[in-house]
């Protein structure tokens, strides 16, 4: 096996299970080859270099870090609640003026239909009141007369 | 924060979180927030925007927290959102041109008296920029692996990839960090 097998074997060996014959294999060319030996403990320095805890933090940092989080949490919940008051409002206000709008269009619409039929019955409104003169332009015996 | 709730499980904790007790969630943020905070230093260095992020984590844990249905342990799921968080923020960064100035191998700076002792602070500050010499992927899984200490199954389960590649990627990555802390002055 090359060097470079070997090398991938044992840095797999740090992190994950090696089959029996895996193991033999690195087990006997860590026994015949020091630099192999010298880069494994490399490596396990390394790792415990890493592992060693970050920073002595103390309890007040906790509490401090702790209080930050459950502020935020407040301050969103405050957020949420009176966004959800802010919305109700908001319709409330604008139910009257979105019926106002529709009142005011409804009698523009009136008295369009006032203006150009002179009226304002339910053939009118309807749209049925010029029914009757297209009847006439569409008959060939009221155009020859 | 209420000491009776001091000794609860996680599951009975969230169980009163879930019924509108944020005193119950409070403690869940104290007995995480280290875990969470030391995932976002690993994956962005000691920046100010860990804390910030970090604070983000539990926020939209809180938000979500029905979702939650206890399938993984309360601690993978709040790093698999830090790791999410983390990588948005990097992606942000890129974005403006400012992690080329975080990554770039010449601007890591070497540690200056090499005969001093090694002191906590300056131990994290060679752990932070080696890591930060890490490509981004890679980051990652020697972030969880590494400074986490999760399982190389939990790793491929919380970046949701195959356990091959999460293997090849740990040994670029302890290869890439072997280089980096040699790089910046560390001798075995």
């Amino acid at each position: 096996m090359n060097e470079s097998k070997i090398k991938e074997l044992l840095i797999k060996s740090l992190d994950a299970d090696l089959s029996a014959a895996e193991e033999e294999r690195l087990r006997s060319a860590l026994e015949s080859d020091a630099e192999l030996r010298r880069l494994k403990e490399q490596l396990m320095q390394t790792q415990e270099l890493m592992y060693v805890a970050p920073g002595e933090v103390g309890e007040e940092d906790d509490r401090a870090f702790t209080n930050a989080v459950m502020d935020k949490i407040r301050l969103e919940k405050a957020d949420a609640n009176s966004s959800e008051v802010d919305f109700a409002t908001q319709l409330h206000r604008i139910f009257p003026r979105f019926a106002v709008a529709c009142c005011g269009l409804w009698a523009l619409l009136l008295l369009g239909v006032y203006i150009t039929e002179g009226r304002l019955g339910t053939d009118e409104l309807m749209g049925l009141s010029s029914l009757m003169e297209d009847a006439y332009l569409s008959d060939p015996f009221f155009m020859e007369n | 924060m209420s000491k009776h709730l001091l000794n609860y499980s996680d599951d009975e904790l969230l169980t009163f979180a879930r019924q509108g007790n944020d005193e119950a969630f409070a403690v869940i943020v104290n007995r995480y927030q280290q875990a969470v905070l030391a995932t976002i230093r690993g994956m962005l260095g000691e920046v100010g925007a860990v804390q910030d992020i970090g604070q983000d984590v539990f926020i939209r844990f809180y938000k979500a927290i029905d979702n939650f249905k206890g399938d993984a342990k309360l601690r993978t799921y709040l790093t698999r959102i830090a790791i999410n968080l983390s990588l948005n923020e990097l992606q942000k960064r890129k974005r403006k041109s400012w992690l080329t100035f975080f990554r770039t191998n010449d601007a890591l700076p070497e540690i200056s008296d090499r005969s001093e002792s090694w002191k906590r602070k300056e131990h994290q500050e060679l752990i932070d920029k080696a890591l930060l010499s890490l490509e981004k992927d890679l980051r990652a899984v020697i972030v969880l692996r590494l400074v986490d200490g999760f399982s190389t199954k939990e790793v491929a389960e919380m970046l949701d990839m195959p356990l091959g590649t999460v293997l090849s990627r740990l040994s670029r990555a302890r290869t890439q960090l072997q280089e980096a802390l040699i790089r910046l002055g560390y001798h075995h």
